[in-house]
């Protein structure tokens, strides 16, 4: 989330005041408009969870919406008398399942195709209200009775009063920000914002990303269900229209034109959206052409909302994180050089891409402790082999073995979880975070579970040391509070490398680390490398030969696919066979 | 968080406050502007202007408009002003619509609307309310059964009223085996189960209630299926383009020849042009012709034509008749609003000398009226004869006494 | 039901299968080459019918009519194309969904202050005019024969452009990896625009051949879209292919669906596409992530 400049804070603080001063100053019918306003502005903020913060579109959230309106008017049909607990939960409940199984068959697919498969499920649970004859179809329901706010028999609220209803209803929404807010600061946040960034990173990090998906996109629901059920109350109306797709298009648009990835963003864009709509109905019959043309305007012009726009303005320069504390972390144990056999090792692994085998049979070994250079020919499937590898790509054939243990076809998250580290050839960073969140969101995927809700991030003080220990090890300590994007080219890459580091891998995979690099950048990563080769195994990628020799151990050829050559250095550079394919003859450059 | 802050001009923070304040005050400005003279009655109309039932929002309105002007544009004595909300035909947003109007406006009088899921939200606020609102279109039978209200009036037609005549009609014929085919939503299954209710207690059998997904408009599947059951006649009801498509398929797939083809007026009305030859003989039950020959409804349709250049159809009758109901109403109170008791007393007792012909309302505020059976000949819906006679809704659930 | 009753709801389900592929072959070439999502795609087949119903009432014949709406339909996705749709390449699926939401929107308005509300009928040409009887009861119409043979005819010509000709290389090409297609130097924003406009004229021609037997109507534009994403999507976005057997599915089982399970017929065809995304969460066909 965005820090906010101190002018939007003070501004959200004077909003604040005045929205809780309405209904002293403003007549019955406002008051009801900004019920409104504000129950479309809590929907919104669910939205926004989801598009904004965790990157998944869904054009399908006034499924929820209504489900939860509907739980309470299904739930008060024949009972006399309703309590705003059992209702309210029941419905939290009902909307909770419904996000997570919704959730759990969309989040398998990804982009244009999971817009389309929760627009799909939205549309079903519509008909299914629409349609079926035992909940009023599509002339709805009525709610004769609104739920009893009591506590131990005793009469709190009465929400048939306008103004109490429009306090519950602006306590909910604070209440709402409040639990995003820190929900966003907690580490399960900083996994979502993360996700948002770069997933493939993420991912590649070590976290399960789907899960992280799914629990983001229940909250969402039951959110929305929440906003339902208060829409629900304030009007004692519920119809399957409200869960067609062209409310879940008009929650959307309101969560875009108040700016996504920021928490008033939303609620803006609902005041905004509103008084628009309401504003140029009154003017002309044709006034949807012009909330056509404001809403491609919108699009071109503030591709940020409202709430871009706001920050924009009154933009900060980056500051800094907050320190972290002074504990002592307890060094890393290394246990190199103590086991026996390899510490990773192929059989006969083959990737075939349709007709095309990239890797063929290559069986290979690599050593604890070591340094092992892959090299060869352009197409010679090295980034083939780091990706089988990693997990990125499965194989058509053959294993792999890491300890020991079988891990062919694992998913790079769980690859990563193993120990296994990886960096990419094309830098692969967040690059809207600093330094040392980079490197912090690395270190984070080591903890046991991210599903943490309620500390801040900035708490995991053991975290932020292996962060900093990470950047430190890689000379970017002085750099820690410098964005990704404004790195040169060999920092990046040794922000690169201290990503991986943080993640405290026993087996570095590092595709052409040196690839792109001047004289002397390429000298500073190398001394890196030879640093980390202390502590940790290394396999390279590399087309710089003159680095590789100063530093692998053991070199493997491959050449189209093939492995023609495997084993210490001198004996492979000697080899007649590499030097036909690749390595050219000692005596003719001498 | 760390101290380190930026230097804040106090420019910027006077901006910011300024453009929230601005925004928040905004909000508190009424939606409409004040009205200097605050003697004016004030008639909300929540009616489609945009989307697919346009045409009849825009036909109501004038209608109603052309009987204030032969009023001489006064009700009772007074001015007054028409505010008019789109309702979209949205339910999702009826509810927001009905309190624009209602606690927003503050009209004095509330009519509409042409769909019945924004009736139904319109009701339940007009009943909370009481504001005195007249529904000029949506048929949706609980308006004046279970959920109506000494302040709710109809001038339109409930669905059962309008098809309950067409199943007598049918058992009539010695036609005893029937297929019935709607749209599956509310105002659809209210429409077939009268006919049924009609038809069944005079010994008919429906063979099968055929329901189409709304609003799709892709007959072939159901016309292959009506025509594997070897019906008697089939009951349709659709309105609008669904009406067009429905009966010229029903004519290409050669079923109209064989198999007779009936339907609630809403079938025809509208429709015929767009539908040409495939309509000939399809008869229909409606409470209005526009063809027929009272003199109330020759004056009615020429001065519409001449004042809005379109021809008149029963919707436009609707809102004829609903102003004629306000102009009687406020006329008898001279023009005293408050007087909401008396106004629907007067109401209650009104009889109008309507295009469509005499009537009157029922207990529960619906109409009692004539239901014509209609054939179509030469492109118009001709009236061959009155299939019942003032006919009454049950109002079966209403507590009006 | 009896085989009869069976083998012609086949028919039926074929021939509107048909119908869908022209408008989804354009939706899904859009979608894959551009990658754009275009929701006003459904507005191209109501402007093809609009014009189909103006210009046949001007001319008094349909032919003349489809002849002089096709390049009209062309510029028009030309010019959409040139001034709204090329300022999306670069952004991301939130806001391509939102502008092509506010063209919706825009042309909607436009057609209404254009044509006005009602609905209108477009007369069958009096050749096609003429019926096959089936069975005793039913007779179809060779009016639907006859656009399912131009569908077909479509369909086929689709194939051999993409197959054989140099354009149709690019297409493919273009289909399974954008950036490649730049990088060798193909005037990008050439083939695009001859995309978009192909797309849209595919999609107007099936309003236009569409008209007489769904009539005209405002705002029918929006029926066909949700239909037509859903097909795209099962048949994975920028395969022809997959678009043909997406509309075949959809087709049978929307109009199966309607006589088997007329209480949840509505649902048949998203539950259909939800399972076939589960299955295979890049459509049938699918080449390319989203």
């Amino acid at each position: 989330m965005p820090s906010l400049s101190r002018p939007i804070l003070i501004s959200l603080v004077i909003a604040t005041i005045a929205l809780a001063a309405v209904p002293f100053v403003s007549d019955r019918f406002h008051v009801q408009l900004i019920t409104q306003i504000l129950v479309l502005a809590t929907f919104a903020m669910s939205l926004d969870l989801l598009v904004g913060f965790t990157g998944l579109v869904s054009f399908g959230h006034a499924a929820f919406y209504g489900l939860g309106g509907y739980s309470l008017a299904i739930l008060t049909r024949d009972a006399g008398f309703i309590s705003i607990w059992q209702t309210l939960s029941i419905t939290l409940i009902v909307c909770g399942l419904a996000a997570a199984t919704v959730g759990w068959l969309s989040i398998r697919t990804s982009g244009v195709y999971f817009i389309m498969i929760t627009l799909a499920f939205a549309q079903m649970i519509y008909y299914f209200f629409n349609d079926a004859r035992s909940f009023g179809g599509s002339d709805g329901l009525y709610i004769n009775t609104k739920p009893q706010f009591a506590v131990g028999g005793v009469m709190l609220f009465n929400l048939q009063n306008r103004t109490t209803l429009y306090y519950v209803v602006f306590t909910v929404l604070v209440a709402t920000a409040v639990f995003l807010w820190v929900l966003l600061r907690s580490p399960f946040g900083q996994v979502i914002t993360a996700m948002r960034f770069n997933e493939g990173r993420t991912r590649a990090l070590g976290f399960p990303i789907d899960r992280y998906k799914l629990v983001s996109f229940c909250i969402a629901g039951m959110l929305a269900g929440l906003a339902g059920y208060l829409g629900a109350v304030q009007f004692g109306y519920v119809n399957p229209a409200h869960m067609a797709w062209r409310e879940s298009g008009r929650v959307l648009m309101v969560v875009i034109l108040g700016g996504t990835g920021t928490l008033f963003g939303p609620v803006l864009g609902a005041f905004v959206f509103v008084l628009l709509e309401d504003l140029l109905s009154g003017l002309t019959e044709h006034w949807l052409l012009i909330m056509g043309a404001i809403v491609v305007a919108v699009v071109l012009l503030l591709p940020n909302g409202i709430a871009g726009l706001l920050l924009h303005m009154t933009r900060k320069r980056p500051r800094s994180e907050s320190q972290p504390g002074n504990l002592i972390s307890k060094p890393r144990i290394v246990d190199v050089a103590a086991r026996e056999g390899p510490i990773l090792e192929t059989e006969n692994l083959t990737k075939e891409f349709s007709g095309l085998v990239a890797v063929n049979l290559a069986s290979l070994q690599f050593m604890a402790g070591k340094v092992h250079a892959v090299i060869g020919p352009n197409g010679a499937g090295k980034t083939t082999l780091i990706n089988l590898l990693s997990g990125e790509l499965s194989p058509t054939d053959g294993c792999i073995r890491y300890k020991g243990r079988d891990i062919t076809g694992e998913p790079p998250d769980s690859i990563s979880r193993m120990g296994i580290g990886r960096s990419f050839q094309i830098t692969n960073l967040y690059s809207s975070l600093n330094c040392f969140q980079n490197c912090r969101i690395a270190a984070q995927s080591r903890l046991s579970s991210s599903m943490r809700f309620f500390r801040p991030a900035s708490h995991l003080v053991e975290v932020a040391n292996h962060a900093h220990r990470a950047l430190d090890r890689c000379g970017l300590g002085p750099r820690s509070h410098d964005l990704a994007s404004a790195l040169s080219h060999g920092d990046r890459r040794k922000l690169e490398i201290a990503m991986v580091l943080a993640t405290e891998p026993d087996l570095l995979l590092l595709d052409e680390p040196l690839a792109g690099m001047g004289a002397q950048e390429s000298r500073e990563i190398l001394n890196l490398l030879k640093v980390v080769a202390r502590d940790h195994t290394l396999m390279l990628i590399e087309h710089d030969m003159d680095a590789v020799f100063k530093i692998a151990d053991t070199l493997t050829v491959m050449v189209n696919g093939q492995v023609i050559a495997t084993g210490p250095v001198d004996q492979v550079r000697s080899d007649r066979a590499v030097q036909d394919a690749y390595l050219g003859h000692r005596d003719a450059a001498e | 968080m760390t101290n380190m802050q930026r230097k804040i001009s106090r420019r910027d923070v006077l901006k910011q406050t300024t453009a929230v304040g601005v925004a928040a005050a905004a909000t508190l400005i009424p939606i409409h502007p004040s009205i200097a003279q605050q003697a004016k009655v004030k008639i909300g109309l929540l009616l489609p202007y945009t989307g697919t039932y346009a045409a009849l929002g825009h036909n109501i309105t004038d209608a109603m408009k052309l009987g204030f002007a032969e009023a001489g544009n006064k009700l009772g004595g007074r001015e007054f002003e028409i505010i008019q909300v789109d309702s979209e035909a949205d339910p999702a947003k009826a509810a927001a619509n009905t309190n624009k109007l209602i606690v927003g406006a503050k009209v004095d009088f509330l009519s509409g609307p042409v769909h019945s899921g924004v009736a139904m939200a319109m009701a339940k606020i007009a009943r909370e309310e009481g504001t005195i609102t007249i529904i000029s279109n949506a048929g949706a039978n609980a308006v004046t059964r279970e959920m109506c209200g000494s302040n709710i009036f109809r001038t339109s037609f409930s669905n059962w009223q309008v098809c309950y005549p067409m199943g007598t009609e049918i058992a009539r014929r010695g036609l005893k085996r029937v297929v019935s085919v709607t749209w599956n939503y509310a105002a659809g299954k209210e429409m077939i189960g009268a006919f049924r209710e009609g038809f069944e207690k005079d010994g008919g059998e429906v063979l099968k209630e055929i329901l189409v997904p709304f609003p799709n408009v892709e007959f072939q599947a159901n016309l292959t299926e009506i025509a594997s059951l070897k019906p008697d006649a089939v009951f349709a009801f659709f309105a609008g383009a669904g009406a067009v498509k429905f009966v010229k398929d029903y004519a290409e797939a050669g079923l109209k020849t064989r198999v007779p083809l009936f339907g609630a007026g809403f079938l025809t009305d509208g429709t015929l042009r767009a539908q040409g030859d495939a309509a000939e003989g399809v008869f229909t039950t409606l409470h209005y012709a526009d063809s027929l020959t009272l003199p109330a409804n020759t004056r009615f349709r020429d001065s519409f034509k001449k004042a809005v250049g379109r021809d008149a159809d029963v919707y436009a009758v609707q809102g004829y008749d609903t102003a004629q109901l306000l102009i009687r109403a406020m006329a008898a109170v001279k023009g005293d609003i408050g007087a909401t008791k008396a106004l629907i007393g007067v109401m209650e007792e009104a009889k109008f000398d309507s295009p469509r012909g005499l009537w009157h309302f029922s207990k529960s505020h619906n109409p009692v009226q004539d239901i014509y059976l209609r054939e179509v000949r030469n492109g118009d819906n001709a009236v061959v004869g009155i299939a019942q006679k003032a006919v009454s809704d049950p109002g079966t659930g209403c507590g009006i006494s | 039901m009896d085989p009869g009753a069976i083998a012609i709801q086949f028919l039926n389900g074929l021939q509107y299968g048909l119908l869908l592929f022209l408008i989804a072959a354009g939706l899904t070439l859009i979608f894959g080459i551009l990658g754009v999502i275009n929701l006003a795609h459904g507005s191209f087949y109501m402007i093809g019918a609009y014009l189909a119903y103006w210009l046949s009432v001007k001319t008094g014949s349909l032919a003349t009519a489809i002849a002089l709406a096709l390049p009209a339909s062309l510029l028009l996705g030309w010019i959409v194309e040139r001034f709204a749709i090329s300022l999306l390449y670069q952004r991301d699926h939130l806001h391509q969904v939102l502008l092509t939401y506010g063209l919706i929107l825009i042309f909607n308005e436009l057609q209404r202050i254009i044509w006005g509300n009602d609905v209108h009928g477009v007369p069958v040409p009096a050749i096609l005019a003429g019926v096959i009887q089936l069975t005793e009861l039913q007779s179809y119409p060779i009016y639907r024969l006859f656009i399912s043979a131009i569908c077909i005819m479509g369909a086929a010509g689709m194939y051999l452009s993409i197959h054989a000709t140099r354009i149709g290389m690019m297409i493919r090409a273009g289909s399974s990896s954008r950036e490649m297609v730049q990088l060798l130097g193909i005037d990008v924003s050439r083939l695009f625009a001859i995309v978009f406009s192909v797309g849209a004229a595919l999609t107007a021609l099936a309003g236009m051949l569409a008209a007489p037997i769904s009539s005209v109507y405002p705002g029918m534009g929006e029926n066909i879209l949700i239909i037509s994403f859903v097909v795209v999507v099962i048949g994975g976005i920028g395969s022809i292919k997959g678009a043909f057997i997406g509309s075949m599915m959809i087709g049978l089982a929307d109009t199966f669906g309607k006589v088997m399970v007329p209480e949840f017929s509505s649902m048949v065809v998203y539950a259909l596409m939800a399972a076939v995304l589960l299955w295979r969460p890049r459509g049938l066909f699918g080449l390319k992530a989203a």
